[in-house]
């Protein structure tokens, strides 16, 4: 799904709020932006900077106060058609927390229930969400949400809103909370939903390791407004962004851009550890037989 | 001085219709100890332990078998409790649930409260721990008010207002942006230098510890391996068992030592800059 | 959410705002007892407008007050129609107020009551905008303690009232968020008719119920760890001494009730 912004401001009426809460709508100042379909994009910025307000006028919860967010070139606010922002799947910070059911099965199958549809088409779409997700349709369906891990009720949770087919999926901090195992599998798996199903997906992340692994395009805001665009690489590497937000360079990039300053080429910008090694292995190989 | 003896803890889960309990062993024979202002780091996945484990130590659960000391007093003898919680702090990982207080005052006032700290210099010493975790904020600022790294940051002054010769930190940094975690480890640094205290240190994130003097590994309920971080370091597959990430110049260490590149373990990019030189 | 501000205590450290806690509530009982025994219509719209200058010297709003006088229109205006139905003595002038008819004495019986429903309200806005809802609870518990002897659970309940308050902003954010999780999986329900919204409370108070708990859980914990084990041996968090400002003040409002009872 493509998503543009054009010229969207945001005002928080009430003036007299000092400072914004986590939910409390920020203000966001003249965005213009398109998000192509199939990006995989990240979002940066400090709590307070716009980031939640941004993130909930691309699902509907907030309306712009000036200019106009269209989905797929329609603008579901003016056009009174807010069944548009369904399309759109919104999976909070701790989706586990949302967890409600006495079986996985029925908690993941609420968003079907008011479609009315048979109960087949139901099992079906359950399964293949489960299955996206990696839960096992028989060995899940039936326990209680309560007594799984952490990464696996985060699974459920996910998979209660992938069951609705959405378009654009928007993940707030998706692996908070996670150990490393956890969040490795939760990143194949977003990786998975966005090359097999086509899934844009745009989350937000404090991570810059995770940015830099992940994502095909970071969003950076500061302020209410995109102080940043572009691929992680360039922009992890601006020394003036990365001094606007008290980030440092992600050691990726600093490796990567040191061998090939030396003239020793580098994939893609953004060696492994593994990677980086064999590179310079190679390069000191070559070196020292030149050398003899 | 911590002493921790064969301590096994286990939750009570739940009773079946016979009436028989279920119960889940989270820690199984741990024996430790913890010196006066040492530095400690507990590692393992979530769930692993280390959390079950940090709740012994002040008394909050007591062990099912085994004992646990501290400074030479027993958690299972409830009239040491007062000064053991004392001397044993945490700080938690969410800060909304740790503070009690309204204000940032009446939040640092409740433990001192608690301890029944003299009334008079109760405002002193409300402004010394204010002052000592840099917080930006006088103590009427409402604590709804703060951001999420100042709300660590009030959360730390609380407990070190008590002066406790052990400080446990539960991934208090977890929950915290790349810059407000790099303020908050500086602040606590800062702090243990004025007021020396031993740091008992959970995280995920091994570059907060690098300079600790013992890592405890667990796994499964049992300390896996307790040791210097020179110990863990070259011992990439077990740390990746236990869900740790090497930080990546110790990573790209490891694997140029793989490939027969010689280079010290604490490789840096000046380093890494001056090898590739050598030979061109 | 945004309206928390406008209604509760915000801190402005006023003349008011100075008074010991104990005597704030003791006054206001007596000036309540005051309020409620004065039958003199004179005497009773003096103390109205006593209130509403405490209001000015408390330096609140006055959209506050017109607010808070407005909420309570529904009450004057059934208050007067009841009034105008009983026409006590037939022999007394009566007075014609559009459609409504009255005896003197109803009229001024109708003010009086009205009155009586105003200053009670004032009253107690002014006591709860002039006062941190904290300091409140302190000075009830230290009204309170004489019945610690009788067991009563003083302490640990104004501990529980401030421990509601400090999280009563994080539940209501928590609502928020909730509130939108389910909607965001919930494939439209809420557009939907009364039956299809009705599905989505469960699924809202549940989680609202087992985080709630989850965070008293922790909160448990982190007071335990914190050295917290009731009342036993706690210093006061602040020191409250009376000045004679306390003192005139309760003396005024003696004299107040005095005179009621003289005219």
């Amino acid at each position: 799904m493509q998503i543009q912004l054009s010229d969207v401001s945001f005002i928080y009426e009430k003036k007299k709020k000092k400072k914004a809460s986590a939910l409390a709508p920020a203000v966001l100042k003249q965005l213009n932006v398109t998000i192509h379909s199939g990006e995989m994009l990240a979002i940066a910025g400090k709590s307070g900077s716009g980031k939640s307000t941004f993130l909930q006028l691309l699902k509907g919860f907030l309306a712009p106060t000036t200019g106009s967010v269209l989905l797929d070139g329609v603008d579901p606010n003016t056009s009174k058609r807010p069944e548009l922002f369904d399309q759109v799947g919104f999976i909070f910070q701790y989706p586990e927390h949302q967890l409600f059911s006495t079986t996985v099965f029925d908690d993941i199958a609420f968003g079907l229930q008011s479609a009315k549809l048979p109960r087949e088409v139901v099992e079906q779409k359950v399964r293949k969400a489960m299955e996206s997700v990696e839960l096992d349709y028989e060995v899940f369906k039936d326990r209680s949400p309560f007594e799984l891990s952490g990464g696996e009720k985060r699974r459920v949770a996910i998979a209660g809103v992938v069951v609705l087919e959405p378009k654009l999926l928007i993940l707030d901090e998706p692996t908070a909370g996670l150990d490393l195992p956890s969040r490795t599998a939760l990143f194949e798996l977003l990786h998975q939903l966005n090359e097999k199903q086509g899934l844009t997906i745009i989350w937000v992340s404090h991570q810059l390791d995770e940015i830099v692994n992940h994502a095909s395009r970071l969003l950076a805001l500061k302020n209410g407004i995109f102080i940043a665009d572009g691929s992680p690489e360039a922009t992890l590497s601006d020394p003036v962004l990365l001094d606007a937000f008290g980030w440092e360079e992600p050691s990726a990039l600093v490796v990567s851009r040191l061998l090939e300053q030396l003239g020793i080429s580098s994939g893609n910008g953004k060696l492994s550890p593994e990677e980086a090694a064999a590179v310079i292995s190679t390069a000191l190989n070559q070196q020292q037989i030149l050398a003899k | 001085m911590l002493d921790i003896r064969n301590a096994s803890f286990s939750y009570t889960d739940w009773e079946d219709e016979e009436d028989t309990l279920h119960t889940s062993r989270v820690l199984h024979q741990v024996t430790a100890s913890i010196a006066a202002n040492e530095f400690v780091a507990l590692l393992g996945r979530n769930g692993s332990g280390k959390s079950s484990f940090t709740r012994l130590l002040n008394g909050i659960e007591l062990p099912s078998e085994g004992t646990v000391q501290v400074e030479g007093r027993f958690t299972h003898d409830s009239p040491s409790l007062p000064l053991i919680r004392r001397a044993v702090q945490i700080v938690f990982q969410n800060p909304e649930n740790q503070q009690v207080g309204m204000t940032v005052g009446e939040d640092i006032a409740f433990g001192l409260s608690n301890i029944g700290y003299p009334q008079q210099q109760m405002q002193e010493r409300i402004a010394w721990a204010i002052d000592l975790v840099g917080l930006d904020a006088d103590e009427d600022r409402p604590v709804t008010r703060l951001s999420g790294g100042e709300k660590q940051k009030l959360a730390l002054a609380s407990v070190l207002a008590l002066s406790p010769k052990y400080l446990i930190l539960d991934e208090a940094t977890s929950m915290l942006d790349p810059l407000a975690r790099k303020q908050f480890v500086a602040t606590l640094h800062e702090a243990r230098k004025r007021h020396p205290f031993a740091l008992i240190y959970i995280t995920h994130h091994l570059e907060e510890v690098l300079e600790a003097d013992r890592w405890v590994l667990f796994r499964e309920g049992r300390i896996h391996l307790d040791g210097p971080p020179a110990q863990f370091l070259n011992n990439e597959a077990l740390l990746a068992e236990c869900g740790l990430e090497l930080p990546y110049y110790h990573a790209l260490a490891l694997a140029l030592q793989a490939k027969g590149v010689s280079v010290p373990a604490s490789l840096g990019i000046e380093e890494l800059r001056d090898l590739l030189c050598r030979f061109n | 959410m945004a309206n928390n501000s406008f209604l509760l205590f915000q801190k402005q450290n006023t003349w008011l705002e100075q008074w010991d806690p104990r005597m704030k509530i003791t006054v206001s009982l007596i000036f309540a007892a005051s309020l409620l025994l004065n039958h003199n219509l004179i005497l009773k719209t003096a103390q109205i407008v006593l209130l509403i200058a405490l209001w000015w010297v408390a330096k609140l709003s006055w959209r506050a007050l017109v607010f808070t006088l407005l909420s309570l229109t529904i009450f004057f205006i059934s208050t007067m129609i009841y009034r105008s139905m009983l026409i006590t003595n037939p022999g007394d002038t009566l007075i014609h107020l559009g459609a409504l008819t009255y005896s003197q004495q109803g009229a001024i019986d109708g003010i009086l009551m009205c009155e009586q429903i105003a200053g009670i309200v004032l009253l107690l806005s002014l006591v709860v905008r002039t006062t941190s809802p904290i300091i409140l609870a302190e000075g009830l518990e230290m009204i309170l303690k004489p019945f610690k002897k009788l067991r009563l659970p003083v302490h640990e309940m104004v501990m529980m009232f401030t421990i509601a308050l400090r999280f009563l902003p994080i539940l209501i954010e928590e609502v928020d968020k909730i509130r939108k999780a389910q909607m965001a999986r919930g494939g439209g329900f809420h557009r939907k008719g009364i039956s299809s919204r009705f599905r989505g409370v469960f699924p809202m108070l549940m989680p609202l119920f087992v985080l709630s708990i989850l965070r008293a859980k922790e909160l448990a914990v982190a007071m335990e760890s914190r050295c917290y084990q009731g009342d036993e041996g706690r210093t006061p968090i602040r020191l409250y001494q009376m000045h004679r400002r306390d003192y005139s003040v309760l003396a005024f409002s003696a004299i107040n009730l005095l005179l009621v009872f003289i005219v």
